[in-house]
């Protein structure tokens, strides 16, 4: 592998890591899999010895969403469990932002869960397009759709999540 | 962005375990030294279970190769063979220059012949070689003085005959000539023991 291409999956991974095994954690529902399918992604595109000709963001995150499929056949029986992609204990506020009624904290963790309860396809969308801020294109590659098609998926989540904080206040 | 959006983006995502960024930088770093090793790595690994070729298919790309050279040898002995027969035999490209140099070879002899009678000789004389199959130069003459090198050649018994008849002035008898001491020089001529 070259160096240019090594060093810039290192960057990617430090950059997006946390996006990429929530990626895998809404494909296998369990965070050891999820681990597992980032490791044997990342050990499947270290092999590889020229960089991809598109985005390689988006290279790398169909590459472990691919790896997180592959786990979850191979252990299908563990399917049932479905961890959050949230950190619990809240968020990672800023002390200005943080708000400190309980009000406020039920409407995060309402968010949080509203955002567990998407479908796999929604979650992927919204993780990669809020928290690593692919592109419509990007993600469209990753999840091999038209960018149309995932633009409007992600619309769609956004007011399904909408909806759902309404409903919950 | 919306303030929906600004709001999730606000939330922490899970943080995978410190041993996958161990185990992916590990990776990484065994990636950049087995890069220089990667050729002749290559190299030796190429083996049914390295390359995904299941042993049946293995063992049947074993039974070709080995098919293809009995194929190959078989090919190049019919060749062989045809090519070899095609070719004149060795006895008679012998004969064909026998007939063709019987009478320069017995005018040399007679020469020679005539040499060792002036030394005193009543019969030439072939020296023995020990091998009647040599066909190198033989000495001419026993004697202690100087041997003269005559070339080994193969002559008909009939033109050894002539040959004989010439040098000494006498009738050729096959008893008396092979019952003798002439004997040796039959078997250096004929180079087949008389």
């Amino acid at each position: 592998m070259e160096s240019v291409l090594r060093t810039e999956l290192e960057q990617l991974y430090r950059k997006h890591r946390q996006s990429l095994f929530s990626v895998a954690l809404t494909v296998t529902g369990c965070s050891s899999m999820a681990e597992d399918a980032v490791q044997e992604a990342f050990a499947r595109l270290f092999q590889k010895a020229e960089p991809p000709e598109g985005s390689l963001a988006s290279y790398v995150f169909a590459a472990v969403r691919n790896a997180a499929i592959d786990c979850r056949r191979r252990q299908q029986h563990q399917r049932s469990i479905t961890e959050s992609i949230f950190a619990s204990g809240g968020s990672d506020l800023h002390l200005s932002d943080i708000s400190t009624t309980a009000n406020q904290n039920d409407e995060t963790e309402s968010l949080k869960s509203a955002i567990d309860q998407l479908d796999e396809l929604s979650r992927q969308i919204v993780v990669m397009k809020i928290f690593s801020e692919l592109t419509f294109e990007e993600i469209a590659g990753v999840l091999e759709l038209p960018s149309a098609t995932a633009a409007t998926r992600y619309r769609r989540a956004i007011m399904k999540l909408e909806e759902e904080l309404r409903r919950s206040s | 962005m919306s303030e929906l959006e600004l709001r999730i983006r606000a939330l922490s995502l899970r943080t995978p375990d410190h041993s996958l960024d161990d185990r992916i930088l590990a990776a990484l770093r065994q990636s950049d030294v087995t890069q220089s090793t990667e050729l002749s790595t290559v190299e030796k690994a190429i083996t049914p279970d390295n390359v995904g070729v299941s042993p049946a298919l293995n063992t049947n790309r074993r039974g070709t190769v080995v098919t293809s050279g009995w194929i190959v040898a078989s090919v190049s002995m019919l060749i062989g063979t045809v090519v070899g027969n095609s070719l004149p035999s060795i006895s008679s490209l012998q004969a064909q220059r026998d007939a063709s140099m019987n009478a320069d070879k017995m005018a040399r002899i007679v020469g020679y012949g005539r040499r060792e009678s002036a030394n005193g000789s009543a019969e030439p004389r072939l020296s023995e070689t020990g091998d009647s199959t040599v066909t190198g130069n033989v000495r001419v003459g026993s004697g202690p003085g100087p041997s003269q090198i005559v070339e080994s050649i193969w002559i008909s018994p009939t033109a050894a005959a002539v040959a004989w008849e010439q040098q000494t002035g006498q009738i050729f008898n096959v008893v008396n000539h092979v019952s003798e001491r002439r004997f040796d020089m039959c078997r250096e001529c004929h180079r087949v023991g008389g």
